[in-house]
């Protein structure tokens, strides 16, 4: 870092001498005209949250908070072997990879050029070292993992791995490849209790953004671009991320240049259509609000019963809650979970249509009746049919519309207020009726564990099992088919009851950065948000580097070859130190989703 | 003497404007056009069918707010009726028997007056479970603290009182002199406490359900301050107008109309206060 600050202030003041030599040839040679001209900084500030919500903890792959924003905001810092762009799966760390046949044994070439942020080269034994520190450190690393399938890691040489797996796993190259951090082993070697180790030392990857500051009061990050990345020109200097209170607000007055909105948001956002200011991209939020019911055999009466499950599913309307909470800003769920927008979505899940009808007879043949006429139902056995629902003061208002629907029915619904930790621990003691709550991922079949989370009362032998089989299974369409039967058997169980979808939207200024997108099935493994680390990088291929591929590019580089345009670093997309019509296949190939990978 | 005149046109004020809300709080569903549960579109701008607009899940906003007076006044009269009961007995027997039930009482009164009140209700809150009961219970904790402080002092000149002694010496009872001889003297004192303790319990209820430590599903003033705040669109357009403004102005009216009152009446009421009585202004 020291040596690094060095170097840099070295280079920052031999570029000023630079600049005041040519500007003062150039006025000798010129006269007045003879002003430099410098790019001034490209600052680059978003809204990552409201205060008192948006601290996602110090950056570092050990202690960021286990959340979708914690951990893209220590991924700014550090690689994994592949990483996800708008189409799909590519390269990172990894060049290209190769997997054996039995799905055990994948090879990564690693890229020769990476370096630590510290200036120390980047070699296949820090990867070796990643895993076994994370396997050795169990439970450290606190974010998603399958570490658990990794057997053995071998280098071969300096830039080739492989990694053997003890099952085949099916979603390796994004649950592992794409999600594990790779850490310097000449740093971590020596730190024994990694969840304390917040050094400066600790934020040293191989990204392409450096962290200058973090502040935890208000929520603040504040990055630097790392111009030696390996795998594109940082487009930005600086970036901030930073909770603001009022995010349309902020927004409109210029104190930042980027905000996501969700669901309910919708009224904000309507704002910002038709503004030339601001443009406006939208994407799936992989995000599902759900009710939780206690399906404990014991303490689970009547919500373990699956017919009242699904007389509470038709007798609310989701159609009603999507209009009136979210102003249309959401989609009623998938009945399976699994968001539309993901490959692995199964359409034909049972759907509970509205049917207040369907729901009264229902409940009277589990003969519950009201039989004193107060509107509200008795158990057979006397007394009201009244349940808690929990619920974190986020989304009471769709406890306040559930609980006037499900009076219609004749169920009376406590709407109870509590915090996420407390909840949590209910559902674990199997101490409650009905909870509302969500969760992202929704495009990873991997999420839908229901049984470890959120669904822990719900114990099924054939819904663990087919889970268990998915996770192994590594021909796509028989894990799709097995993936299908898994939504299939939730839309019938009704474990959980999902609501909607919200939608979201990333609202910013081009003029700042244009380069925002939402990442294919969310970034790593499903997270739904903008802040995808290539927007910050003119990528090979991105001839005009204007931060996106498109057909723009081919013409730029058709034209380059052509000679009519002088060509850029970034026109050469294969990265061969030529610029011809290979590239331009390249950067087709990439618009297709199939980015080039060297397989051996 | 204008001295006087002005409280009175202040006193009527506060009486007609608390009159005017126990009205609408006891004819709420007579008064609303629309019950503040059924959702309508939502986000509307006022019009000759929602007066005030609809909110953020399409609920009138003018029923709402009619509704909203019911629970706000409720929690005031529950909390203030009780923590002056409370306030006034532990008073009266602080003052009247002297010693060790004296000492207790007024050294927890001492306890109670130097924690800021409204800092430790909103740390308790956030720790219960939310419903409109366990509200007014944590106002009553620190409602009755000053009403007992204020009643024993009054009681300590009073049991001094050459009448009281005399019916002391003629044998009437402990509870026979209170309840004769002292409480009647003391009353004026707590109708003027009740009055004070509505007017803070209003703000108190309002603040905490604006923080979300209220009630959510008793759709107080607050509570409807408190989803206002939380629309995202509240400083880019002019939602606040209908949707703010209104909880807001009703918070101040009721609070002006409990002080009015409570100041008119003290000024008659507290022979303290007499003595100041004739500087004019």
């Amino acid at each position: 870092m020291k040596t690094h600050k060095t170097a840099l202030t070295t280079l920052v003041f031999a570029a000023l001498i630079c600049a005041a030599c040519m500007a003062f040839s150039a006025s000798a040679l010129a006269g007045e005209d003879g002003v430099a001209t410098t790019d001034s900084d490209k600052i680059v500030k978003s809204v990552g949250g409201e205060p008192g919500k948006s601290d996602w903890r110090f950056p570092a792959p050990f202690t960021f908070y286990p959340r979708g924003p914690g951990y893209v905001r220590m991924s700014l810092l550090f690689d994994t072997l592949t990483w996800k762009d708008a189409n799909g799966v590519i390269p990172a760390l990894a060049n290209g990879w190769k997997v054996s046949d039995d799905g055990k044994t994948w090879t990564f070439y690693l890229n020769t050029d990476a370096r630590w942020h510290d200036g120390e080269p980047f070699t296949a034994s820090d990867v070796k070292f990643t895993i076994e520190y994370m396997q050795e450190q169990e439970g450290a690393f606190k974010w998603f993992e399958s570490i658990d399938y990794i057997e053995s890691v071998e280098i071969v040489d300096d830039y080739t791995i492989i990694i053997s797996l003890n099952e085949p796993m099916a979603s390796f190259l994004v649950d592992i490849a794409g999600n594990i951090p790779i850490i310097p082993e000449h740093i971590w070697s020596g730190v024994s209790d990694p969840s304390k180790f917040t050094d400066d030392d600790a934020v040293i990857g191989t990204g392409p953004m450096k962290l200058v500051e973090y502040s935890s009061a208000e929520g603040a990050y504040h990055y630097e671009a790392n111009y030696d990345y390996y795998n594109g020109k940082p487009i930005v200097d600086e970036f901030i991320t930073m909770a603001v209170s009022n995010a349309a607000a902020s927004l409109t007055n210029g104190d930042v240049d980027e905000a996501t909105f969700w669901g309910s948001d919708v009224d904000a956002v309507n704002d910002f259509v038709g503004d030339d200011d601001f443009e406006i991209i939208t994407g799936p939020s992989f995000w599902v609000l759900q009710i939780i019911f206690n399906c404990d055999a014991d303490k689970g009466y009547p919500t373990n019963n699956v017919t009242f499950r699904r007389a509470v599913a038709y007798g609310i309307d989701r159609e009603e809650i999507v209009e009136q909470k979210l102003g249309g800003g959401g989609m009623v769920a998938n009945t399976g979970i699994l968001h539309p927008d993901a490959i692995w979505y199964n359409p034909d899940c049972e759907g509970y249509e509205y049917d207040v009808t369907a729901a009264n007879a229902m409940l009277d043949s589990l003969g519950f009746i009201d039989t004193n006429s107060d509107g509200i139902r008795e158990y057979p056995a006397g007394g009201d049919l009244k349940f808690t629902l929990y619920t974190t003061s986020t989304y009471l208002r769709e406890g306040e519309l559930i609980q006037a629907q499900l009076e219609k029915i004749g169920i009376a619904i406590e709407l109870t207020p509590s915090d996420w930790t407390t909840i949590d621990s209910y559902l674990k003691a199997a101490d409650f009726d009905m909870a509302i709550s969500g969760h992202g991922g929704i495009a990873n079949p991997q999420i839908m564990n229901l049984p470890d989370w959120p669904a822990s009362t719900y114990d099924s032998e054939e819904y663990n099992s087919l889970f268990k089989e998915q996770e192994v299974t590594l021909d796509i369409d028989d894990r799709k088919d097995l993936v299908n039967q898994l939504q299939e058997l939730v839309a019938e169980d009704l474990p959980v009851y999902t609501l909607y979808h919200p939608y979201i939207w990333c609202v910013f200024n081009p003029e700042v950065l244009d380069t925002w997108f939402y990442t294919r099935d969310g970034i790593c493994i499903g997270i739904p948000i903008e802040l995808n680390k290539l927007i910050f990088l003119a990528r090979y291929g991105d001839a005009n580097e204007n931060g996106k591929i498109n057909m723009q590019d081919v013409t730029a580089i058709e034209r380059m070859i052509m000679e009519l345009d002088d060509p850029t670093d970034m026109a050469d997309a294969n990265k061969d130190e030529n610029i011809n019509m290979l590239d331009v296949t390249c950067v087709e190939l990439t618009i297709l989703g199939r980015a080039p990978i060297r397989c051996e | 003497m204008t001295r006087m005149k002005v409280n009175d046109v202040l006193g009527s004020l506060g009486l007609g404007i608390l009159a005017i809300l126990v009205v609408v709080a006891i004819f709420a569903p007579q008064i609303a056009p629309y019950d503040p549960h059924h959702t309508y579109k939502r986000m509307e701008r006022p019009s000759s069918e929602h007066l005030l607009g609809t909110n953020d899940i399409g609920n009138d906003i003018l029923s709402e707010v009619i509704y909203g007076t019911r629970v706000s006044l409720f929690i005031a009269f529950m909390v203030s009726i009780t923590a002056i009961t409370i306030g006034t007995s532990l008073g009266l027997i602080a003052g009247y028997s002297g010693g060790v039930a004296e000492f207790m009482i007024m050294r927890i009164v001492d306890i109670f007056l130097t924690i800021p009140r409204l800092v430790l209700i909103i740390v308790i809150a956030a720790f219960m479970p939310r419903s409109i009961w366990n509200l007014i219970a944590v106002f009553i904790i620190f409602g009755w603290v000053m009403t007992a402080r204020i009643v024993r002092s009054e009681v300590l000149t009073l049991r001094n009182q050459y009448y009281v002694e005399s019916a002391r010496m003629l044998g009437g009872s402990n509870l026979y002199i209170l309840w004769r001889h002292i409480l009647p003297n003391v009353i004026p004192l707590v109708v003027v406490q009740f009055i004070m303790e509505a007017g803070h319990v209003i703000v108190a209820e309002a603040g905490l359900s604006f923080l979300g430590l209220g009630d959510p599903v008793a759709r107080s003033w607050g509570t409807t301050f408190h989803y206002a705040f939380e629309c995202p669109t509240l400083y880019t357009s002019d939602v606040w107008m209908w949707w703010m403004l209104p909880p807001g102005l009703c918070i101040v009216a009721t609070v002006l109309g409990f002080t009015f009152v409570g100041y008119a009446l003290e000024e008659r009421l507290n022979p303290k206060l007499k003595t100041v009585v004739g500087m004019e202004i």
